[in-house]
């Protein structure tokens, strides 16, 4: 919540602006041009991205978008208003789509649709293939499908990159995000990690898709790789002080710790190439210099 | 209102029990459970990863144990032993049963302390600043609390003054971690306000681990006056125990040591509380025979709670204070009653 304070006064500043930002979306597809959404509001951070991944500048956005800690797009989003994704805050924008994450913002998302709004979800990507799907959905509700086919296109070419450069003999490892927070099979990480060529531990540990592990619990995995979320000195928290802990910096004496960047994969979008590019290239770095 | 809580019915045990047989049987309580807690307990169950250590590689089995465990274990003897002492001579010093560091506003006020130098830069730059953070924040709150009840404060003033302090106190931790630049922050008022001490390691021993020592020096040492004290300000007056240094010297212990304690575990509630009373009945009613086994026990205690918060079900670790505080809540309430009986 880097910009809470910040929240309200651009909201306010949100409704003045947004006459101004009557901004189309191309009209690139086939589909005739008084159907396409013209007031597009996105109330959640990964929609933010893909959105403007696609090339449409939504009227609003999180105050995450615009964050480069949790945004790739934080450069692009910097001049876009910010709403706190309130139904009421996002009625004032008499936004005619809004996208939404399909499990976030509930109540928002149903008040919107009384309304009359259309309102495009996206489910959380779990997987390479889930990235894929939802940015032909956004790309296809926003009109945009020839620019969601390219995007798709980038993606797979960038993640075929890294797959015939990936580690061999392949690795074992463990991801040990802000919290302990862990991720076994069936996820985006595991798959970002299979493609480096990384056999992530986690999955053995029978701990399902999503979990917490204890410092412990790291060390008797004891993982070739540990990938973690990167310190932040400015903005410290016990979240994160805990991926600093002593016994952590000894194992990185002979073993490899990799900071992943939140920005690259907190949201599943095409950007998780880049995660597993950095991983690989990190990873290689250490060993090195081991 | 005085710590004289039906005396009579413990002088069996008393006579039973001397001082120092209680702190030689006290000391090997703590040890025991240190030993526990270091070799079981880890991971959810008791059995399932007490081999934990012996089925790992010898060189990964070592890190976990001098700094994983260890660290630990040691963080919850010092912790759980300075807020056990501070229970009994904050009690001995204002001679009211209900007072400990949590009620009196050491506790509130160190976690204030350390989360605005934690979470806003200053503890990144010079680790340091967290324990120093903290000793301010105890102090002002225990300063604070004085100037509320006054000198000597019956139970209504001192709950009162307490209750202020310490919604206080709170307020402006949770108002400081919504405004922390880190967006965890806001969910972590949970570690501040019910403790823990999970995942601690040996630099947050080292950081807190001399303040802790300091100021339970000075309050070990002010053992004589407290006893004093017991006859009344003019009495220990005439003993050569001034109250006024004799409270500067308690406050400053407390504060120095509860407040680097929190900043490296949170708030621990009620062992203060729990801890002088379980001990009374062996040792009588002088609280300055009360100090080192106050200690001995607070230690016991929370290293006990601790194993069985690694133990608890459920998906993530349960919050020590979480555990102090169902066993001294009930506690508190029957101390509240027993003094409300008495005054009638």
């Amino acid at each position: 919540m880097r910009r809470t304070s910040l929240m309200a006064a651009k909201s306010a500043a949100a409704a003045v602006f947004a006459a101004a930002w009557a901004v189309a979306a191309p009209a690139a597809s086939a589909q005739p041009d008084q159907l396409l959404p013209k007031r597009i509001v996105s109330i959640n951070l990964c929609t933010d991205i893909l959105a403007l991944q696609l090339g449409v500048r939504p009227v609003a956005v999180t105050a995450f978008a615009a964050d480069s800690g949790y945004s790739p797009v934080a450069d692009v989003a910097a001049g876009i208003p910010v709403t706190s994704g309130r139904a009421e805050e996002v009625l004032r924008l008499r936004p005619d789509h809004v996208l939404a994450g399909r499990h976030t913002a509930r109540f928002a998302v149903r008040l919107l649709r009384r309304a009359g709004v259309t309102v495009t979800e996206i489910a959380p990507a779990n997987g390479f293939d889930d990235i894929r799907r939802n940015v032909r959905t956004l790309a296809g509700a926003l009109g945009r499908s020839k620019a969601g086919e390219r995007l798709v296109r980038r993606f797979d070419a960038a993640l075929e990159a890294v797959r015939a450069d990936a580690l061999e003999p392949r690795r074992s490892a463990v991801i040990f995000l802000a919290n302990g927070y862990t991720s076994g099979i069936n996820s985006l990480y595991t798959d970002v990690l299979d493609l480096v060529g990384l056999d992530n531990v986690a999955a053995r540990l029978k701990l399902g898709t999503y979990g917490f592990l204890t410092v412990e619990q790291v060390l008797r995995a004891g993982p070739d790789v540990i990938v973690r979320t990167p310190s932040d000195p400015s903005a410290p928290a016990l979240a994160l002080e805990k991926l600093n802990h002593r016994a952590l910096r000894r194992y990185a004496r002979d073993h490899v710790i990799v900071p992943a960047p939140s920005s690259d994969w907190f949201c599943g979008t095409p950007r998780a190439a880049r995660a597993a590019r950095r991983i690989l290239e990190a990873v290689r770095a250490q060993e090195e210099a081991q | 209102m005085t710590e004289a809580v039906s005396a009579p019915r413990f002088d069996k045990a008393r006579m039973a029990v001397s001082g120092v047989n209680l702190n030689a049987a006290l000391a090997f309580l703590v040890l025991t459970l240190a030993a526990l807690s270091l070799f079981g307990g880890w991971g959810g169950s008791w059995s399932g990863h007490s081999r934990a250590l012996a089925e790992a590689p010898p060189d990964i089995a070592r890190l976990i144990f001098w700094e994983v465990r260890l660290p630990r274990v040691l963080l919850g003897l010092m912790v759980g032993a300075v807020l056990g002492l501070g229970g009994g001579a904050l009690q001995g010093l204002l001679r009211n049963p209900l007072a400990e560091p949590g009620l009196v506003g050491a506790s509130s006020g160190a976690a204030l302390g350390a989360v605005i130098v934690f979470y806003f830069g200053a503890a990144s730059a010079t680790p340091l600043a967290l324990p120093l953070g903290g000793i301010a924040g105890g102090v002002s709150g225990l300063t604070l609390l004085f100037l509320l009840a006054g000198r000597t404060p019956g139970i209504t003033s001192l709950i009162l003054a307490g209750v202020a302090v310490n919604a206080f106190a709170g307020a402006l931790t949770a108002l400081a971690l919504n405004l922390a630049p880190n967006p965890f922050a806001v969910t972590e008022i949970v570690f501040w306000t019910m403790g823990s001490l999970a995942d601690r390691g040996l630099d947050h021993v080292a950081l807190a681990v001399v303040p802790c020592l300091l100021g339970a020096f000075l309050m070990l040492s002010a053992a004589r006056g407290l006893d004093a004290l017991t006859l009344g300000e003019d009495a220990a007056q005439s003993l050569g125990f001034p109250i006024g240094r004799l409270r500067v010297q308690v406050l400053a212990g407390a504060g120095l040591a509860v407040g680097a304690a929190v900043s490296v575990s949170g708030i621990i509630g009620f062992v203060g509380l729990v801890v002088p009373h379980l001990v009374r009945p062996f040792v009588g009613h002088e609280p300055g025979r009360l100090l080192v086994p106050s200690a001995l026990a607070g230690a016991a205690l929370l290293t006990a709670a601790d194993v069985a918060a690694r133990m608890a079900p459920g998906t993530a670790e349960l919050k020590i204070g979480v555990l102090t505080a169902l066993l001294g809540a009930p506690f508190f309430l029957h101390l509240l009653l027993k003094a409300r009986r008495e005054q009638l």
